[in-house]
């Protein structure tokens, strides 16, 4: 009874207490709507649509492929600990809104903090506000660079900033895993985990630079791949290579980055560059290579840029060497079958109409030389905050 | 050639600008000891550090866009466009690192705000300072 009329006493603590700390939940949201038609492409056109690199546009105009509406909530319970969640609707998604964030703050000293729960991945200069259309001058950041599928993790963070004389330096070291992270119906397990990301950006007088280290382990199961590890085994393919290069089970992936951010404005150039290293996988390039330059020219709320990226895929000719007697062509052609090379052209156009809001609009074409692919799409939207 | 023009001719009329802006000081508490130089003043509004350097918590408090004294500070203090501190916000809103100062609208609401309490640091256009706070420095 005692005990009851604690836990009672208990409740209305909390209650009474927590009742204006809730009154402090702030709101913040973006939005960007975003149009897209494929203008210009020939007839292998639809491998294009299925490896993303138009974003899913066909010569139909449509109106969901890049839209995104996002909402952020940003609750202080005083002493330096903060909750912030954000919900994002992505129109790729069918706008079903999901946690992409979720997590909360707690500040250790004036200048470290340390963030517990559902974190981004830290894989690109501009990955924390990825979906923020009206912080960059892209409508989306090309997909030749910035193609992870792996947004965000479950985990914890150390940020650091430490200022080293006119230079800002801000390092981040993450530790985290994330489970079910396609939307691939087809894959039943799609796990990223034992993740460890470090990353240190430096800003000097406007310009930043950032690099980035990220390593993980990647289980992928689905259909597909049972369906190759069949065929290699109905082929007589010995087991333990079948386990080792075609299974996708706790695969390592090495991925580094570095990006410049240099601003002489009114003009600005973004330099950015990383590769990824996969463990030796049959059914996905091993090595890969992705890198960006863009130049952007202001005339007050007005821009223009001109983006160059590339992406590179590579298969892993070191599987060869353990490939089975007797099927060191066959092996050799899978290898051979996952090199990509890519490069795309986007010409782009951003005026700030409003304070909170920017219409934009891009021509990109982009270039795929292993199949000899090609398509030209024109994409327009409008970025806001509110 | 026509594009190098335009470009010098942005930076003039920035230039002549300037000039126009009044010069405001950065004003603190009495109390508050620390040595606060640009780079220092300009982590404490930018939110890269929630501390003085010599101690203590510190809350920036600012202006609201598009007020002289905000465009001068954002421009030589904060070396950043009112744009670009628009866009620089959003990225710390949205990654949870951070949120803007809150704005005032007068100077003698920043006088009267900064001289009761240790923690806030602010700025006033130059001559509006008053009695009870600190001038730290004038850009």
């Amino acid at each position: 009874m005692k005990i009851m009329n604690g836990f009672r006493a208990l409740c209305i603590a909390l209650l009474t207490l927590s009742l204006p700390a809730l009154a402090e939940v702030e709101f913040q949201g973006f939005a960007s709507f975003v149009g897209g038609v494929v203008v210009d492409s020939d007839d292998a056109y639809d491998g294009l649509s299925s490896d993303n690199r138009i974003g899913g546009y066909t010569d139909t105009l449509e109106y969901d492929k890049n839209s995104v509406y996002g909402l952020q909530a940003v609750s202080r319970l005083g002493d330096g600990l903060t909750a912030t969640g954000q919900i994002i609707a992505r129109g790729s998604e069918n706008y079903k809104p999901e946690f992409e964030w979720m997590y909360m703050t707690y500040n250790l000293t004036p200048t470290l903090s340390a963030k517990f729960g559902r974190i981004r991945t830290p894989f690109y200069m501009l990955s924390e506000y990825l979906e923020v259309g009206y912080t960059y001058h892209w409508i989306r950041p090309p997909q030749e660079l910035y193609a992870a599928q792996i947004t965000n993790m479950d985990g914890a963070s150390l940020l650091y900033n430490v200022p080293m004389g006119a230079v800002d330096g801000q390092f981040v070291v993450s530790l985290a895993n994330r489970n079910d992270y396609s939307e691939d119906p087809t894959l039943t397990t799609s796990e990223f985990k034992s993740i460890v990301a470090v990353t240190g950006q430096f800003e000097f007088n406007g310009h930043s630079t950032k690099l980035i280290y990220v390593q993980g382990d990647l289980t992928l199961e689905g259909t597909a791949i049972s369906g190759a590890e069949t065929t290699y085994t109905g082929l007589g393919v010995d087991a333990a290579f079948v386990a080792e290069h075609v299974s996708i089970q706790d695969k390592q992936l090495i991925f580094t980055g570095i990006g410049f951010d240099l601003n002489f404005y009114p003009l600005k150039v973004i330099l950015e560059y990383s590769k990824l290293d996969f463990d030796e996988i049959l059914l996905i390039a091993s090595k890969e290579t992705r890198s960006l330059a863009s130049v952007v020219y202001s005339f007050g709320d007005t821009n223009v840029s001109y983006s160059l990226s590339g992406n590179k895929k590579e298969g892993d000719s070191a599987i060869e060497n353990n490939a089975p007697a007797g099927f060191e062509a066959a092996i050799a052609g899978a290898i051979s079958d996952v090199d990509r090379e890519v490069t795309t052209h986007t010409l782009g156009l951003r005026h700030d109409f409003h304070d909170s809001a920017a219409v934009k609009v891009e021509l990109i074409s982009t270039e795929e030389t292993k199949l000899d692919t090609n398509a030209t799409l024109i994409r327009f939207g409008v970025d806001m905050l509110f | 050639m026509r594009l190098l023009r335009h470009g010098f001719m942005a930076l003039l009329a920035l230039l002549l600008a300037s000039t126009a802006l009044a010069e405001v000081s950065v004003i603190v508490h009495p109390s508050n000891a620390s040595v606060l130089d640009k780079d220092a003043i300009s982590r404490i509004f930018l939110g890269k550090t929630r501390g003085f350097p010599g101690g203590g918590d510190a809350i920036p408090v600012t202006f609201k866009d598009g007020s002289a004294s905000s465009k001068e500070f954002t421009k030589s203090v904060l070396s950043k466009s009112p744009k670009q501190l628009k866009a620089y916000w959003a990225k710390m809103i949205f990654t949870g690192k951070g949120t803007p100062p809150k704005q005032l609208e007068q100077d003698s609401e920043m006088v009267d705000l900064v001289s009761k309490n240790p923690s806030f640091i602010g700025y006033v256009t130059s001559g509006n300072e008053g009695a009870g706070v600190k001038v730290v420095a004038k850009f």
